[in-house]
């Protein structure tokens, strides 16, 4: 097929725009009567709140308002289950967890007011790591969603505490295996590291509508969140993301909704910049996972069985923890073919910044996994870890996937084939 | 307390009143809104910021503004626009230099005092003299390739 | 001592989020003088989706890539997007986009045709006309077609697409069936130096090669590729935002949560000075329900790098790191394990 334009390396369609300094951040705007805002992040791991005292702060001059979670009208969202809190009331469940929001005519005034906001805690025990939060005596994390979202800190995944992957019979792959080798691993909270902090611009028009700028990859999903939290229609509710700086899966919005209340109770525009700080503590992360592989082969070195046991530590909140959990469940056994499967996946909350989305899914701490399991059971084999790699590929002859998809136009063969080639692999 | 400054910014004359405890970050994004220098780590981590002071690349965020008076700032706003790219904007655009573009103006600015400096720097030294600018879209490689070829063109400009 | 290794590490990676519908939409328009502006709710994060957009829409439409604008991610004028995530621009508003075009290139085939007085099975598409197949010469210009459509034959070149991947769906209960609509692949060769005074690694050079079907812009996605490896050679090496907690043998007794790094002096993300060569291979293995063949690329390239790395680091070695990053601490560790059972 003779292409015109397909295959062809243009730059970047706002590339000039990028080198002339003219691409716009959401820091970079600036509206008229723009107030600007500012978040009190707990500094508490795990803590009730016994009072939160803005009086001093809605005091200072300048000031032009304060938010709680009391202010908020449907103050709980989350894109699959719903058990994040916009700003907490009774307690919090993170460090840098936001708990009230000023707005003010400076941020210098915003700082000093945020300062003055006291909070009473009570301090509770908290739990940080997946197997520590499984304990019978573990601190629990959400207690207002026992039996609905989570039993303890284990949280539920289409109703059930744990999902499996069931393809084919493993244990008869391990009795047909000569070698079998399990192991475990563990991943950490990787940042996705985005030079730009998270920024919000609100500005209200109309009697209750509103526009507000993020960058967020989301702005359909986050549009739809704002409206149902301040119980407006979604076409009330325009969200533009214009330059992003970099989000790698971090940046699906975070206090929108806030600042946008914030805009309407002042009816000005309320910008909210996080100082690079702000965004490493409130920003999430990768979730970390423990994972345990185990691998039956053939002597010649044909896979058997792949059995693999995950927790996800899914921080304070579910969602994103369970969509990682369900992706490495189902395709944590990488580019091979092996006739038998099994995977067991959990994931529990721990008072940690909620796991997020992170460049790689799920799929990065299933690698790592997979990738050593390769290696170790190569070198056990006495075969050069290229080779038995090559040996077990998924290819048109063995192209089912653990999901029991026949899958096409499978690359990984001719991908191993070249780093080979390029880098004149010698085991 | 306010003070009057005077200082050239990217070639013209700038009275401002800033306060003592202003940086040139702020006085440039939040007063005069020159926003290219961007505030990502305000603490001289990261680069985003950077602009040239009497051509000197420095961190904006740890200037105060008073220090700029009587001195010559330079922003990426200045080096070139749209029909008068500067060699190292032509190359950052066209090899790919940036992605997501957030430090690419202290980027930018970076390989411009450096390049006046070193005109002629080997990769090695390239790479030095960006490693004071955070990028987490690019790797580097491609910024640095970018670098290289406008030297290049510059050298065989003169 | 520096000793030197190399490792592999292979990965798969999808597109489209699982289980779920994944629509997508995208609004084109020819103007009446041949420009077209697409609408579409995907949002640019440093990836190229605007880029890659405009040249899916001008080899459609066979005009050139300057006649082509895109405006994106704004709710109160673009269609729908379900998010930026999941790898799925390319694919998911590549397609919409495509059948956006669909609509307007017929649009113009029926005003020609109207011109020329044959059926539009006569007509065939070439870079800037519509022409008959039997004669060549008989040509019209993409934007007198426009025209012509707009003000003589009352039908605007004005595409609206819209797209759902095909038969993927909600796993079963054993997780079994299609969850996505598409798969990338990638290897990853890294050769390190390790030091056995200091426990550092140093990574010498990165080879990859990624299988995304067809490659719309080799430019951008070799600038992916890149900055994928040094991402993930992060992840590997130095990066964690909660110190010293996830540990296979349990969490570290050091460890503190008010210690998180809260600054990139604390996450020490790669600088150029930390970066190897980095040579890559773009293997296209193209599927046919991809815009011209393509799958899918923006996180599949963080994921080989790591395992590639902890590989090689274990072939110069002898130390397998069992718990990301591979700190020197670890290395030093697994190192003074290692003598203490050659000893015994």
């Amino acid at each position: 097929m003779n292409f015109s334009e397909i295959g062809k390396p243009r730059p970047r369609f706002e590339g000039i725009d990028q080198v002339t300094g003219k691409s716009t951040y959401v820091g970079d705007m600036y509206l008229p009567g723009m107030l600007y805002a500012k978040g009190l992040l707990s500094t508490e791991d795990h803590a009730k709140i016994l009072e939160i005292d803005t009086s001093p702060a809605k005091q200072l001059k300048g000031v032009r308002v304060v938010i709680t979670g009391h202010d908020i009208p449907v103050n709980i969202t989350g894109p699959i289950v719903q058990d994040a809190y916009c700003l907490p009331i009774d307690k919090v469940r993170y460090r840098g967890e936001m708990i009230a929001l000023v707005a003010a005519d400076t941020e210098e005034i915003a700082e000093e007011a945020v300062s003055r906001i006291k909070v009473k805690y009570e301090r509770l025990p908290a739990v940080f790591d997946p197997r520590d939060a499984l304990q019978p005596d573990a601190p629990i994390v959400h207690d207002e969603f026992q039996g609905t979202l989570c039993n303890g800190n284990l949280i539920l995944m289409h109703g059930h505490d744990v999902s499996r992957l069931v393809h084919g019979d493993v244990e008869q792959g391990f009795a047909e295996s000569d070698l079998i080798v399990e192991h475990t691993f563990a991943t950490t909270p990787e940042l996705g590291g985005a030079i730009e902090p998270y920024a919000v611009l609100a500005q209200p028009n109309g009697a209750d509508g509103l526009t507000i700028w993020a960058p967020s990859q989301s702005p359909f999903a986050n549009a739809g969140a704002i409206a149902k939290i301040l119980q407006l229609s979604t076409n009330k509710v325009r969200f533009i993301s214009p330059a992003v700086g970099g989000a790698f899966g971090q940046k699906a919005g975070y206090f929108e909704p806030v600042v946008a209340l914030a805009a309407l109770k002042t009816d000005r525009p309320v910008r909210y910049t996080f100082t690079s700080k702000e965004f490493f503590l409130h920003g999430s992360s990768r979730s970390p996972m423990y994972l345990t592989y185990k691998m039956g082969v053939k002597s010649d070195g044909k896979i058997m069985a792949i059995q693999r046991t995950t927790l996800t530590s899914a921080g304070a909140q579910a969602s994103v923890g369970i969509l990682i959990t369900h992706k490495g469940g189902f395709m944590g056994a990488g580019p091979y073919y092996s006739p038998n499967h099994y995977a067991e996946c959990r994931v529990a909350y721990t008072n940690k910044v909620p796991g997020g989305a992170v460049r790689g899914f799920g799929m990065a701490q299933a690698t790592f996994a997979m990738e050593s399991m390769m290696d170790i059971i190569a070198e056990k084999l006495g075969m050069d870890p290229l080779e038995f790699r090559l040996k077990n590929v998924l290819c048109d002859c063995n192209n089912c996937s653990p999901t029991g998809e026949n899958m096409k136009s499978i690359g990984i063969r001719p991908c191993l084939e070249k780093v080979r080639e390029m880098s004149g692999w010698q085991a | 307390m306010k003070t009057t400054i005077c200082f050239r910014l990217n070639g013209e004359e700038m009275e401002i009143a800033v306060e003592p405890n202003l940086t040139l970050l702020d006085m440039l994004r939040e007063r005069l809104h020159i926003t290219s220098p961007k505030k990502s780590c305000d603490e001289g981590d990261c680069g985003a910021c950077t602009v040239l002071l009497n051509g000197k690349a420095v961190n904006s965020c740890l200037v105060l503004a008073l220090s700029v008076n009587g001195q010559e700032v330079m922003t990426l706003e200045g080096l070139g626009n749209a029909q008068n790219l500067h060699p190292l904007q032509k190359h950052f655009y066209e090899m790919g230099g940036s992605q997501c573009g957030y430090c690419t103006p202290g980027m930018i600015m970076a390989a411009k005092a450096f390049l006046d400096e070193n005109p002629n720097p080997t990769e090695e030294e390239v790479k030095e003299g960006l490693s004071g600018n955070l990028c987490r879209c690019t790797g580097y490689i491609k910024p640095i390739k970018a670098t290289l070829a406008a030297a290049k063109e510059i050298n065989e400009g003169k | 001592m520096k000793r030197r290794g190399h490792g592999v590490a292979g990965c798969i990676y999808t597109a489209t989020v699982p289980g779920a519908p994944n629509p997508e939409a995208a609004n084109v328009q020819m103007n009446d003088d041949g420009s077209v502006q697409i609408q579409i709710g995907g949002v640019e994060i440093g990836q190229g989706c605007r880029t890659v957009i405009c040249q899916i829409a001008a080899e459609a439409l066979c005009i050139p890539f300057e006649k082509v604008r895109v405006y994106n991610s704004d709710t109160g004028v673009t269609p729908f997007d379900m998010l930026t995530a999941s790898s799925r621009q390319t694919f998911v508003g590549g397609n919409a986009v495509l059948l956006a075009c669909e609509q307007i290139k017929k649009v113009l085939f029926d005003s020609t045709a109207k011109k020329f007085e044959v059926p539009v099975e006569a007509l065939d598409i070439k870079p800037g006309f519509i022409y008959i197949k039997d004669h060549p010469e008989a040509c019209l210009p993409i934007e007198v077609a426009a025209i012509l459509s707009y003000y003589v034959f009352r039908q605007l070149p004005i595409g609206v697409g819209q797209f759902y991947p095909f038969n993927t769906g909600q796993l079963d209960e054993n997780m079994q069936g299609i969850p996505c609509a598409t798969y990338s692949y990638q290897a990853t060769i890294a050769d390190v130096e390790v030091d056995t005074e200091t426990g550092v690694v140093d990574v010498l050079k990165i080879y990859t090669a990624l299988d995304c079907g067809r490659a719309i812009n080799p430019l951008l996605l070799q600038g992916q590729m890149e900055g994928g490896a040094i991402m993930g050679l992060g992840w590997a090496l130095r990066e964690d935002s909660y110190p010293l907690m996830t540990r296979v043998e349990g969490v570290h007794p050091e460890f503190d949560p008010a210690t998180r790094p809260t600054s990139f002096a604390d996450y020490p993300i790669a600088t150029a000075m930390d970066i190897p060569d980095i040579e890559t291979a773009i293997v296209e293995v193209l599927q046919e329900e991809g815009p011209y063949g393509a799958k899918s690329a923006g996180e599949i390239v963080h994921n080989s790098a790591a395992p590639a790395i902890i590989n090689a680091i274990y072939n110069a070695v002898g130390v397998r790191i069992w718990d990301l990053p591979a700190s020197p601490d670890k290395i030093l560790k697994g190192l003074k394990e290692k003598q203490q059972l050659e000893i015994a």
